[in-house]
């Protein structure tokens, strides 16, 4: 990818971000008119370990060019332990995408309270600039899947 | 009941040429590619060799650059193209314009499908083609750049040694009903006859600017002399097969590899049930159950219940069995599955006077009745039932 | 420690007799293992010793996974009576996962579970070769090698010994020897108790299997090259799928009586159709052939035993066992599991560890 490419390629990202923190962190970086790029489509769940890894692998196919999946802190749950359940399961999909070098940076897991609008920002600006180096989601021409 | 005889009614007189001196794949894209281009329809469905070069996959395409790898005869039947027609329409009708060719079978699955519910035509133009018949698919997976040259040869010549048993007793290879159908078998080398089977067929036509010039009628002749050696054929096979596993004992033997694995149901295009019944809770026993049966014969055979599952299938799907193959081509041990249902089919259909998929017009034989007098030989009417039955 | 019992000759026969005995003694009400089935081979649930003339205990093959059947026969309730169960090792495993998730219960089984030469593939039962194989492959697996003919995922298993039976059997050139690892298994014989001596399997006996099972491993892992193939190498690889399912129909791990793929929520709207075909100007359908394979592994990689049906039964050869064994033994190492190996042991994906695997998360 030239730089101008580069430059001119906002990023697909689809962010399922739980209810009670990352969603509200979203929220929080929004009114405190924190900037960051407009790749991500928030898809609000409830919590974390909603997220079936399906999402994933259908984001992906379908020519997402990443996805970022948002929950609360370890212990911070408000289900208590959902986001254990989601952290395993993310352990599992990095290590499926890796197998198949499938570029595994394109999954995402990050812990965002709900006071966390600064982070919030700097976790999609980061991602973005990461994916944006990646490159955009060569699935997303695919005929045969 | 319709008396719908077993080969198809009328055969339209006329057809438009299409031009086959590069082959009759290239004639039939050259068509396609015209369709597209005049906006007669905005997407083309065919079977495309698939990137690693060795099965078919259906695609769905309205860029023209995939049409390097199209064939729309291809040596085999992967997906049944009934199915792929349900997967795109089952929810409603396409958004555009679809031309889709096929072998006469999936056309006439297709049919079934819409009887069914399964498959809207709305947007859809069906075409087919005369049919040489399809390999079987293991062989073609062995050496599959073997496969094409073997299969090419054998359509070419009409030789049906290299095609999957049931294709060898196909009755209905040419042709169907609607849309169009492709005329080939002994139309020469250069020129194929497309065929409109109805209105939405012949405006097509005179959208594309092709004129009903050609005669049919010494195609039609062809085809009709074709079929009676292969009614002959058929007859043979399938009074062979239907002797030999004539009573419980018999088509329990046939039946006795069956692992209950269901391939030949996820395949076949009219078994649409999103849950089948033979994996419902229905069939379903308890443990007590299943150990009191198990003590009825001292022993009972795991998974239980093949034949339940067979006859059961028959008697759900056998009236609108087109006799496809895609079962036998599934089965991974071998049972010679279409032809056993073929034969189901030829006679459960032949009682209704009904050929599956033939016309779209003609209601499913179970859908319907006549009220006062039929099928009065299958009632045993007794005389007086509280005297006791003496009937035999 | 453990009882140890030898019985001389035949091995098949040997253990019928034991299975003949404990039906006539009415130690167990039923036997459930492999048997001749007209032209065929299947699994039978045997009440009346006279109709065991049939079954062949250690046959090397596999019609069916019996965790599935076993999962059928005891979905709704446990078994009443006691019945000894002949089965592989990786049908053993493919059941104790079955029960963690709820799909069977354990209770009234007695495990008889042979250490495995591996089973012989389809090609050969379909070509009525079955039989005359056998003797080659017993002198092969007595002789400390991977037999010919097996399935390449039998070829490549480590777990071939089931340690977690009721009855481990050591099949061996003059007899067999039955390692009772259970109370339940030593009170199956305890009329025998004079027949018994105590010992050790001796995993040296195994050694030679042991190391060709894992050079074969380590050669299939290697020339799958999954690390290259990213998505145009599964779309090569599963470019001849025809979305029949049978892979996922007799995998005993997917249990699923509504599997997600089939669901309507997984298929395409009118609008969607449109939409992907206007984004990519062609789309294969039905739709969603990698998608299914890689969800299903998403799905039951975790468990996955290799145990190998899926590749018996598809139609066009695709090689699913090899690359779901390679993946489930990828995402297994993730969480230092073996699958069904301990009846106890929760699936991993259901458990969590407060302090673990900080490093996913960025």
């Amino acid at each position: 990818m030239t730089a101008k490419q580069k430059e001119e390629f906002t990023p697909n990202i689809i962010g399922f971000l739980c209810n009670w923190c990352t969603y509200t962190g979203a929220d929080l970086a929004g009114t405190s008119r924190l900037q960051y790029p407009p790749s991500i489509l928030p898809i609000r769940v409830m919590c974390s370990s909603r997220v079936d890894p399906l999402f994933l692998v259908s984001a992906i196919l379908r020519g997402a060019d990443a996805v970022l999946v948002g929950g609360c802190h370890p212990g911070d749950c408000h289900y208590s332990e959902g986001n254990y359940y989601t952290r395993r399961r993310f352990a599992m999909m990095k290590k499926i995408f890796d197998t198949f070098g499938l570029e595994s940076e394109r999954i995402r897991l990050s812990w965002i309270s709900a006071s966390e609008g600064p982070r919030f920002a700097q976790v999609v600006t980061e991602y973005t600039d990461k994916i944006k180096d990646l490159g955009p989601n060569k699935i997303a021409n695919e005929v045969f899947l | 009941m319709t008396a719908n005889s077993n080969k198809n009614s009328t055969i339209p007189s006329k057809g438009a040429a299409i031009s086959t001196a590069d082959g009759l794949n290239a004639g039939v894209l050259e068509f396609l590619r015209n369709g597209l281009d005049k906006n007669l329809f905005d997407a083309v469905l065919m079977p495309v060799k698939v990137p690693a070069g060795d099965s078919y996959a259906w695609v769905l395409a309205e860029d023209q650059s995939l049409f390097e790898k199209a064939n729309v005869l291809p040596p085999i039947m992967s997906v049944q193209g009934g199915k792929t027609l349900s997967s795109l329409t089952k929810h409603g009708q396409t958004e555009r314009k679809i031309a889709a060719v096929m072998r006469p079978c999936e056309i006439r699955a297709t049919i079934e499908l819409v009887k069914l519910k399964q498959i809207d035509l709305e947007n859809i133009f069906l075409i087919s083609i005369d049919c040489p018949g399809a390999m079987p698919i293991k062989d073609y997976l062995s050496d599959p750049v073997a496969g094409e040259s073997v299969f090419n040869e054998a359509a070419k010549t009409g030789d049906l040694e290299p095609m999957r048993p049931i294709c060898k007793t196909c009755v209905h290879f040419g042709i169907t009903s609607p849309d169009l159908h492709i005329a080939t078998f002994g139309t020469g080398n250069e020129s194929a006859i497309i065929i409109p089977t109805n209105t939405k067929g012949e405006e097509l036509l005179e959208s594309a600017g092709m004129p009903l010039k050609i005669d049919t009628g010494s195609w039609a002749k062809g085809i009709e002399k074709l079929t009676n050696g292969r009614e002959k054929t058929r007859t043979k096979v399938f009074d062979e097969l239907k002797e030999k596993s004539s009573g419980m004992v018999n088509l329990a033997a046939t039946l006795s590899k069956c692992i209950s694995c269901h391939n030949c149901m996820s395949v076949c295009p009219i078994c649409y049930c999103r849950r089948c019944y033979f994996e419902s809770e229905v069939t379903e026993q308890s443990a007590e159950q299943y150990l009191g049966r198990a003590k009825q014969k001292g022993s009972v055979r795991f998974s239980p219940d093949i034949l339940l599952f067979h006859l059961g299938r028959m008697s759900h799907m056998t009236m609108s069995c087109v006799s496809c193959g895609s079962c036998e081509d599934a089965c991974p041990v071998d049972i010679p599955v279409a032809q056993l249902f073929s034969v189901v089919g030829r006679d459960t259909q032949a009682l209704f006077d009904y050929t599956a998929g033939m016309n779209v017009e003609e209601p499913l034989p179970l859908k319907v009745f006549i009220k006062d007098k039929e099928l009065g030989e299958i009632e045993r009417i007794c005389s007086d039932p509280l005297k006791g039955c003496d009937c035999k | 420690m453990s009882k140890v019992m030898k019985i001389q000759g035949d091995i098949d026969s040997g253990i019928k007799g034991i299975l003949r005995n404990l039906l006539e003694s009415g130690k167990v009400e039923a036997v459930f293992a492999v048997g001749d089935s007209g032209d065929g081979k299947s699994y039978f649930l045997v009440t009346d010793p006279a109709k065991l003339d049939g079954i062949r205990p250690l046959l090397p093959f596999m019609p069916e996974n019996a965790a599935n059947l076993l999962s059928r026969l005891t979905s709704g309730d446990t078994i009443s009576g006691k019945i000894a169960v002949v089965i592989k090792p990786c049908e053993l495993r493919a059941f104790a996962e079955l029960v963690k998730r709820e799909q069977a219960e354990r209770d009234n089984f007695i495990f008889i579970s042979p250490v495995c030469g591996g089973a012989l593939n389809f090609d050969i039962y379909n070509s009525g070769a079955l039989e005359n194989a056998l003797p080659e492959y017993w002198k092969a697996f007595f002789a400390g090698e991977n037999p010919a003919d097996i399935r390449p995922t039998c070829a490549a298993c480590e777990h071939f010994v089931p340690m977690n039976a009721d009855i481990t059997v050591f099949p061996d050139k003059d007899g067999c020897e039955l390692f009772l690892n259970t109370d339940a298994a030593v009170e199956l014989f305890k009329n025998k108790s004079s027949d018994m001596s105590e010992g050790e399997f001796d995993s040296n006996r195994i050694e030679k299997l042991k190391t060709a099972r894992k050079a074969e491993r380590e050669k299939l892992f290697d020339e799958l090259k999954l690390e290259d193939m990213q998505i145009k190498g599964l779309i090569d690889v599963f470019g001849r799928c025809l979305g029949c399912h049978g892979c996922s129909s007799v995998c005993p791990i997917c249990y699923c009586a509504l599997c997600a793929f089939d669901t309507k929520e997984n298929e395409f709207q009118p609008p969607v159709f449109e939409n992907e075909l206007s984004r990519r100007g062609a789309m294969r359908v039905p739709p969603n052939t990698v998608f299914f394979h890689l969800g299903r592994i998403t799905h039951m990689s975790i468990s996955c035993v290799g145990c190998g049906m899926c590749a018996d039964v598809c139609p066009v050869d695709i090689p699913v066992a090899s690359i779901f064994t390679r993946v489930g033994d990828a995402v297994q190492k993730v969480f230092d599991y073996i699958p069904g190996s301990d009846f106890e042991e929760p699936v991993p994906l259901s458990t969590f560890i407060e302090d673990e695997l900080a490093e996913v998360e960025e």
